[in-house]
């Protein structure tokens, strides 16, 4: 019989290589790919942000925990294949890391826990010019754009990024919210007028959630 | 070179500079050190200076405060004392510090460049030491995995002397992170004015005075062209 708790217990603490078995398992004796991945992977993506914004984990903890669970939906994914419900999004965010700033960690943790919670996301690196987001987001037709910048340094090039938009005809489409270390809600919503900012990648979900009027 | 402290000065510094200060002769009793992987989390790296800042404030032999910290994502946004001057340097982060007032950043090199200082191998956390402890927990292809996803943005290891000379062990711990990782390797010797200058409490562009009752605040600090971690 499937263990799913052993498949929860895997994800939360990024036991990757058992991971492979245990869905293998589980979908040899019959369990639906949606339930193994909103039943049991997802939340225990949510128990390993929650754990995290208490300062339970850190990033390396999230890391492994974001990957088992990408090697799992890898296993299911072909079966998922021209099937509604596991494939239902709940919006598509494009996200970024601002011009000037290498830095991906945080904004990876985000896109894995917007994945893992139901959105399509549209990776476009870093070190991305305002132009640049302007015109993917065009491109994918995005609902949200999420910009990270850690490094304080980066500040104008959040600040010129949301201009760009704002003066694109883009102002309307999307909503932008921006996070990273060195971000914060004054600046970044106060002062350059973006739709919402977030502390982390948990917060993240949430108040993209929120801007989309999403239950949580 | 060795460095006076003026008097009544005390010092908060990160655990990362202490071979620097050493290496300058500040002596130990004036230092409060604060852990390096603090800057991780910077309200409580806030949190953490202000309660060494708070103990200092009770002590009537101290006036000034050298805060020995870049502005490390906010760790230092809105600190102020009632009493105390504040003597903080302009840097964003300790890079910039360690590698001094080079001209036009000479000493910065590329913007891939992962620093390093005797500081942070002998007191900090890296990616290097981090990988062997994610060795013990996931093993040997996920901790690589880890490190050369945190790393991925760079291209060298540069070990930076400033007044705290290298160690054979320093040379070996870059090399071997620089092997493990992939990455190439290069020593440079930073101008070392910048951290004089502050502890010596000697005018410069570069510090900046916070008299009592008024705070530190991101709009004070420059944005240069380099900034490193």
């Amino acid at each position: 019989m499937a263990d799913l708790q052993a498949i929860k217990d895997a994800v939360l603490s990024g036991k990757r290589k058992d991971i492979v078995a245990l869905v293998q398992s589980a979908l040899d004796d019959g369990v639906e790919p949606e339930v193994i991945i909103n039943d049991y992977m997802i939340e225990a993506m949510k128990e390993v942000g929650a754990r995290f914004e208490a300062k339970k984990i850190f990033v390396p903890e999230m890391m492994m925990a974001a990957r088992t669970m990408q090697t799992g939906v890898d296993i299911i994914k072909p079966l998922l294949v021209g099937k509604e419900g596991g494939a239902k999004k709940l919006g598509k965010v494009l996200i970024g890391t601002v011009f000037g700033d290498l830095h991906d960690i945080g904004k990876n943790l985000v896109m894995l826990l917007l994945e893992s919670s139901g959105f399509e996301v549209v990776n476009i690196g870093e070190n991305v010019t305002p132009e640049q987001f302007v015109a993917k987001a065009r491109e994918h037709n995005v609902d949200i754009v999420g910009m990270s910048s850690l490094l304080t340094t980066g500040d104008p090039h959040v600040k010129s990024t949301i201009e760009a938009f704002k003066a694109s005809d883009m102002k309307d489409k999307v909503k932008l919210i921006c996070g990273g270390a060195a971000v914060t809600k004054k600046f970044s919503v106060g002062e350059c007028g973006a739709d919402g900012y977030a502390t982390d990648a948990v917060d993240a979900v949430r108040v993209i959630k929120k801007i989309m009027n999403i239950a949580a | 070179m060795k460095v006076k402290l003026p008097p009544k000065t005390g010092v908060i510094s990160c655990k990362v500079f202490e071979p620097e200060l050493s290496a300058l002769g500040i002596e130990e009793s004036k230092i409060v050190y604060l852990e390096q992987n603090f800057h991780r989390d910077p309200k409580f790296l806030l949190e953490k200076v202000k309660e060494s800042l708070a103990a200092l404030e009770q002590n009537e032999n101290i006036e000034s405060v050298v805060v020995l910290y870049g502005y490390c994502g906010g760790g230092l946004e809105n600190l102020s004392s009632r009493r105390l001057k504040l003597i903080v340097p302009l840097a964003h982060d300790c890079i910039p510090l360690l590698l001094g007032l080079c001209p036009g950043n000479a000493c910065s090199g590329s913007g891939d460049a992962f620093f390093l200082s005797p500081g942070w191998i002998d007191h900090g956390l890296t990616p290097y030491t981090e990988y062997f402890a994610s060795v013990e927990k996931y093993g040997k292809e996920d901790a690589l995995w880890m490190a050369t996803e945190i790393l991925k943005g760079y291209n060298e290891v540069v070990l930076v002397e400033n007044t705290a000379g290298l160690l054979s062990h320093h040379r070996e711990y870059a090399r071997e992170m620089a092997e493990l990782f992939g990455l190439s390797v290069r020593e440079i010797k930073a101008d070392k004015s910048w951290l004089f200058d502050l502890l010596s409490g000697t005018d410069s562009e570069f510090v900046r005075v916070i008299t009592p009752g008024n705070s530190v605040n991101l709009g004070m600090y420059p944005s240069p062209e380099s900034s490193a971690r």
